[in-house]
Order: structure tokens, then C-alpha cells, then sequence
């Protein structure tokens, strides 16, 4: 997809944040005739602009202002990658690729399987969280 | 220019001495008068008044001076002294002596006297105003109490008196024979509901927003253009408080550097809310509560009334096009016979009846009607 204009990046705000060893700013995107700039190409961007791994930067909280043309968010770029992983939360981490996801069974299954297991105690209570077998 | 002198002063002086020859004349006839009332007038059993005292004083002061002057224009010095040896308190003191020092002092005694004197007159005031009232009085004029100052003085002879009250009547208390209280009969008066601020706002219609902006500009002012050049629209003013909530928002976000948690609800409504503001329409509504009938009521411009009729078309199930100009065209069509005269009833009905519109007794037709609509 060709753009028909070129994607503009303005920064506001500019913070360097020495505490969590990061740089952080408000970031206004103008991006006429396309309907918005997706999370990956702003880091590529920002990273040319700041000289560093695309991987440090996070960008997040974006919001299309109406009528288009104009989105406006955040941007974080972190000095290190233990500071980033030490600061950021779980969520972003995961989302740029430096943390796995948990995968847990649903939060009901959970609860479900804890108050099974209430009846027992001890060694059976992990065959007793399973549910009563249906009869067939 | 001597001789000038002595003329004018010779001049004055036959003045001066007619002057004195005059005042010594009409002295001479106050004072026959008061020997033709005869000693028993000055009798003081009481000893002397207060009012009466001022005069003697002052007659023994004239004399002081009188005496003074006259010594001191034939060049007797004013220092022979022969002062009495009791001091001025004590009533047993003996006359002064009559040298001019003397009479000085007197004169000087006098004066403090007199000064005392004021003070307590000045205490006595009341009194003496009182007095000289009665005096002037001759017949009893009825005067009214409320001109009267004199008459609010409390009065403790009132308290002892209180057979003679049956003369005066109260006009504040009215008891009857037998001494029931009877209530004062008011005079019923129409209820007219308080209009309070926000009834007379409610009431009143609401301005145009074309001429909003006429109420904030100041015709002294130079007039204010702005850069985006969109003028003076709602948002712009940021009159509606939800307006001025939506941008503290924005801009507390950008301060805390992260967006604000938000239910869905929440969320569109802040969605719809800056569609309406970037339309360029006003918003109603306080805050965070601009729900129920505060977001009911449509203000000018913003989403409903840019894109309403497009909207307004959408989901009608309509014999038309759809669209909401057809139905527009279809409205401004007559109506059948039959829709018109049912119209016209209605119109008739509540105009028929003056004191309470009545419901419109429905016929069996009617009835029939509707339930055969409402069982389809």
C-alpha cells in the first residue's frame, strides 16, 4: 500500500526518565488519506529518529482523533533491555515480544477446580478437582 | 492724616458712648421691674437652683470686670490682693477683699464656675427641656406621641397605676366580653408558585448559538480571530461543562502518560461526545453527568445535526424510498379523507371542553379496532 502522503511524527512532552531508565513522550502522528500508522512501523520510525533497537521502544495508547488523519499516543524508549524488562508491565512485554504469555485455563475453571478440590485433602484433592465423569 | 484719625476715632467713640447710654437705659427699666415685684421674688428658702446660680454669676462677673476696667484705665495696678484664708469648699468663707488682685480672682472663680455649671445642666438636660415645655404650654394641645421625643422616657408611675387602664383602650388588644381569642381573619390571597432561577431559565427559551458568541465578546475589545479560523463555536468556547471536562481529560492524560480506564459505556459516550465537539456542535450536560435528560437535550450542531436526516432514514420501514427526504416529501402531502377527519376530532374534542381536556370517549368501533391491531 503506497502512502499518499508521508507519515509525520511529532513529539510532546519529552521527558527523560532517569528513575526507570527511559526516555518517554506524547506522540502525535499525522497520517492523511490513511486511516491510521500500525504500532510496529511507529517503533521503526522512532528508532531511526532515536538511533536505537526497535525493540526498546514501545508505543501504546493511540486514539484516532474524528474526521482522521490525526492519531495521538505514547511512546517509551528504554536504555537497556533489563530495564525495559524490570519496568514494563507484563502485558507490553508480551505484546513486543520479550515475555511469553502465560497460559492459564480460564479464570471460572480456575475457581471451579479450586472449590472441587475444597472437599478433599491432601493427595487426592488433585483427583478430586476433576469433575464427576458424566455417566454415559 | 492725624487729624484723620482723631476724626474717625472721635467718630467712634460718640458711637461707642450712644451704645452704652442706650444698654444702660433699658438695664435701668429691667431693673425697676424687678423692684416693683418686691423682695418675697428672691427669696431662696432651697438655696439657690442651678438655673439661677449661672445669672448671679455672671452679674458678679460683669461687675468684676466693670470695676477692673475701670482701675486699670485710672492706673491702679491689678496685683493688691487681700484673699480670704479658707479655701473656695468651705461655706463659712469670709468676703474677699476689695482690692483689683481680688477682684480678678473673682473673675476667675466665676468663669470655672460657670464651667461646672454647663457640665451639669448638661446632665440635667431633660429636665430642664421639660420644664420649659411646660412652661410655653399654656392650653393642652394634643400632641402625637410619635412627634413627641420627649414622650418615650420610661415612665415607672405607669406600672403603679393600673386601675386606670380600663380608660385606655388598646387597639392591639382586642378581647371581647367573655375572653375567648378570636384569630385575625386574613383575606385569602391567590398562590402563585415561586419561580425560582432555574424555572425562569427552564421557561425562558435558550439562545441560538449563531448569537452565543455575542454574549462573551466586549464591543470595547478588539476583535479575536483564531488561527484555525473555525471562530466561535461551542466547543471552541467551551461553554458546556462537559466540553470543559473532555478537554481537562485529554490533557490529564497526556500529563499522566496513559489513558484514563474507561467501561465501554463510558467510552463511547466520550467517542460520541468529541464527534459532536469536532463537528463543531455544542454538548449539555455536567461533567461526567451528562445522562438522562441532560443528554436528551439537543444542542445545535454535532453529529445529529450534521449527518440526521441521513440517520434519521436508516432502519425505517417506510412506504418511501427509505431515505428521509422521501418521507419528508411524503409528509407535506395531504392526508386521506379519512386520517384528516380523525385529526380534526381530536383538534375539536379538546377544544370543546373549557375548564379540563377530557379524554376522547372512544367508540365501540374503536375499541374493536384496537384490539384487532393489537392481536396481529
Amino acid at each position: 500500500m503506497a502512502d499518499s502522503a508521508p507519515v509525520t511524527l511529532r513529539t510532546r512532552k519529552f521527558i527523560t526518565n532517569r528513575l526507570l531508565a527511559r526516555r518517554q513522550f506524547v506522540l502525535d502522528v499525522l497520517h492523511p488519506g490513511i486511516p491510521n500508522v500500525s504500532k510496529e512501523e511507529l517503533s521503526e520510525k522512532l528508532a531511526a529518529m532515536y538511533k536505537t533497537d526497535k525493540k526498546r521502544v514501545v508505543t501504546f495508547g493511540f486514539r484516532t482523533v474524528f474526521g482522521g488523519g490525526r492519531s495521538t499516543g505514547f511512546a517509551l524508549i528504554y536504555d537497556n533491555e533489563e530495564s525495559q524488562k524490570k519496568f514494563e508491565p507484563k502485558y507490553r512485554l508480551v505484546r513486543s515480544g520479550l515475555a511469553a504469555k502465560v497460559e492459564k485455563p480460564s479464570r471460572k475453571l480456575r475457581k471451579e477446580r479450586k472449590n472441587r478440590a475444597k472437599k478433599f485433602r491432601g493427595t487426592q484433592k488433585i483427583k478430586g478437582a476433576e469433575p464427576a465423569k458424566k455417566g454415559k | 492724616m492725624s487729624s484723620q484719625d482723631n476724626a474717625i476715632d472721635s467718630e467712634q467713640i460718640c458711637k461707642l458712648l450712644d451704645e452704652m447710654t442706650a444698654s444702660m437705659a433699658s438695664a435701668r427699666e429691667t431693673i425697676g421691674l424687678l423692684k416693683t415685684k418686691g423682695p418675697s421674688y428672691f427669696k431662696n428658702k432651697d438655696g439657690i437652683s442651678l438655673l439661677s446660680l449661672k445669672h448671679h454669676v455672671l452679674v458678679s462677673y460683669l461687675q468684676s470686670l466693670l470695676l477692673v476696667s475701670t482701675r486699670r484705665a485710672l492706673g491702679n495696678s491689678l496685683s493688691e490682693r487681700n484673699p480670704p484664708p479658707q479655701p473656695f469648699s468651705s461655706s463659712e468663707r469670709s468676703v474677699r477683699g476689695a482690692g483689683s488682685g481680688d477682684l480678678v480672682d473673682q473673675m476667675i472663680e466665676g468663669r470655672i464656675v460657670l464651667e461646672k455649671v454647663k457640665t451639669l445642666e448638661g446632665r440635667m438636660r431633660y429636665q430642664i427641656e421639660k420644664l420649659v415645655k411646660a412652661a410655653r404650654q399654656q392650653e393642652k394641645v394634643e400632641s402625637d406621641d410619635v412627634d413627641d421625643p420627649l414622650a418615650f422616657r420610661p415612665n415607672p408611675q405607669n406600672l403603679l397605676e393600673s386601675h386606670d387602664h380600663d380608660e385606655d383602650t388598646n387597639a392591639d388588644i382586642d378581647e371581647t366580653a367573655d375572653g375567648i381569642y378570636r384569630p385575625p381573619r386574613v383575606a385569602p390571597m391567590p398562590y402563585i408558585p415561586q419561580t425560582t432561577a432555574t424555572t425562569k431559565r427552564q421557561q425562558r427559551a435558550p439562545v441560538p448559538t449563531a448569537l452565543a458568541s455575542v454574549l462573551h465578546t466586549d464591543g470595547s475589545m478588539p476583535h479575536v480571530e483564531s488561527t484555525s479560523g473555525l471562530g466561535n463555536t461551542p466547543s471552541l468556547n467551551n461553554t458546556s461543562s462537559r466540553a470543559k471536562y473532555l478537554k481537562h481529560l485529554t490533557e490529564f492524560e497526556e500529563e499522566q502518560f496513559g489513558r484514563v480506564m474507561m467501561g465501554k459505556k463510558e467510552a463511547r459516550r466520550r467517542a460520541r461526545d468529541e464527534e459532536a465537539l469536532a463537528l463543531g456542535g455544542g454538548l449539555s450536560g455536567l461533567g461526567e453527568e451528562g445522562k438522562g435528560a441532560g443528554r436528551r437535550r439537543r444542542t445545535a450542531g454535532g453529529w445529529e445535526d450534521e449527518f440526521g436526516d441521513v440517520l434519521q432514514g436508516i432502519g425505517r420501514s417506510s412506504a418511501s424510498g427509505g431515505d428521509g427526504y422521501d418521507e419528508l416529501r411524503q409528509r407535506g402531502k395531504r392526508s386521506g379523507v379519512l386520517e384528516r377527519s380523525r385529526e380534526n376530532q381530536k383538534r375539536t374534542a379538546e377544544l370543546v371542553v373549557d375548564g379540563e381536556i377530557q379524554k376522547r370517549k372512544k367508540s365501540r368501533f374503536e375499541m374493536e379496532r384496537k384490539r384487532v391491531k393489537s392481536k396481529r
